[in-house]
C-alpha cells in the first residue's frame, strides 16, 4: 500500500517540526514549508491526499488567497485549516469551503491524527463513485 | 493571570509526550524552541527601536505556541502583558521593562528544562 501525501504548511519551525514528527510516525509522506507561495508553487506541480495548513497570525492574505491555494491543491483534495485568531476563525467559519475543516492553535496533535486519517479516508471513499 | 497548575516555570512532561518519548526528538524540539525565542529577542529589539507597538505583538503572539507546549505560564503571562502594552500609546519603556523581565523568566525557565531532560534521560 503507498503511503498518503501530506503538505504541511506551517511558519512556526517547532509546531511544524512536531506535526511533521508526529504524522510520519503514523505512516504518512510529509512534505513541509514555512513559506506558504512556495507551498503554493509545489501543489501546483504534485498532488497531494492531505493538506495541513497553518495560518500565520501575522501575515494572513484573506479568504481569497485560502480559495487560491484550494483552487491549486484541487476542490477535491482535503484540506485542514488551523487559525490562532479568532477574527480568521469568524471570516474562515462563514467561507463553506469545500472538503475544509477549520480547528484552532495550539493544535491538538492526537486530534490532528485521527482527523488526517479520516479526512484522506473519505476523500478516498467518495472518489471511487466518480464516474 | 493564567491558572499555575505548578511552581516549575516550564514543564517538560506535555512536550515528551507530543515526542513519544523520543530523546533525540526531544533535545531537537527544544533547540527549536529555543532558536524561536532568540529570534523573537532579536526581532522585537529591531522593533523597539523602530517604535513599531504592533509588530512588537504580533512577533510575541507568535511565540505562545512554543511557551503552551513547555506550560511555561510565567512566561505566557508576560506575553499577555507585552500584548497589552502595546495597544496603548507611548508604552515603550514598559515594553522595555517587561521583555527584560521575560528574558530573566525564559533563563529559568530553560535552566529547569534542561533539568528536566537531564533526568528524563538517567
Amino acid at each position: 500500500m503507498t503511503k498518503k501525501t501530506i503538505l504541511l504548511i506551517e511558519e512556526d519551525r517547532m509546531v511544524s517540526s512536531l506535526i511533521g514528527f508526529r504524522l510520519k510516525k503514523e505512516g504518512f509522506l510529509v512534505q513541509a514549508f514555512s513559506n506558504e507561495k512556495q507551498a503554493v508553487n509545489t501543489a501546483a506541480e504534485n498532488s497531494f491526499d492531505l493538506v495541513v495548513y497553518g495560518l500565520s497570525s501575522t501575515s494572513f492574505e484573506g479568504i481569497q488567497f485560502i480559495e487560491k491555494v484550494k483552487a491549486t491543491i484541487g476542490m477535491s483534495t482535503p484540506l485542514i485549516l488551523a487559525t490562532s485568531n479568532k477574527q480568521q476563525l469568524i471570516t474562515l467559519n462563514k467561507s463553506q469551503l469545500p472538503n475544509t475543516t477549520i480547528i484552532q492553535k495550539p493544535i491538538d496533535l492526537d486530534n490532528l491524527l485521527t482527523m488526517s486519517t479520516q479526512m484522506i479516508a473519505e476523500n478516498q471513499n467518495s472518489n471511487q463513485y466518480l464516474p | 493571570m493564567r491558572n499555575q497548575k505548578t511552581l516549575r516555570h516550564a514543564d517538560i512532561s506535555k512536550l515528551r509526550n507530543e515526542c513519544l518519548g523520543d530523546r533525540e526528538y526531544l533535545n531537537e524540539i527544544v533547540t527549536l524552541l529555543n532558536e524561536n525565542i532568540e529570534e523573537f529577542y532579536e526581532n522585537v529589539e529591531i522593533y523597539l527601536k523602530a517604535k513599531d507597538r504592533f509588530a512588537i505583538s504580533r512577533s510575541a503572539h507568535k511565540i505562545k505556541n512554543g511557551l503552551e507546549m513547555i506550560q511555561a505560564h510565567g512566561l505566557l503571562d508576560y506575553l499577555d502583558m507585552i500584548q497589552k502594552e502595546c495597544q496603548q500609546l507611548d508604552t515603550f519603556q514598559n515594553i522595555q521593562f517587561l521583555i527584560d523581565s521575560f528574558k530573566t523568566e525564559y533563563r529559568m525557565a530553560f535552566d529547569e528544562l534542561k533539568q528536566q531532560i537531564e533526568s528524563f534521560h538517567d
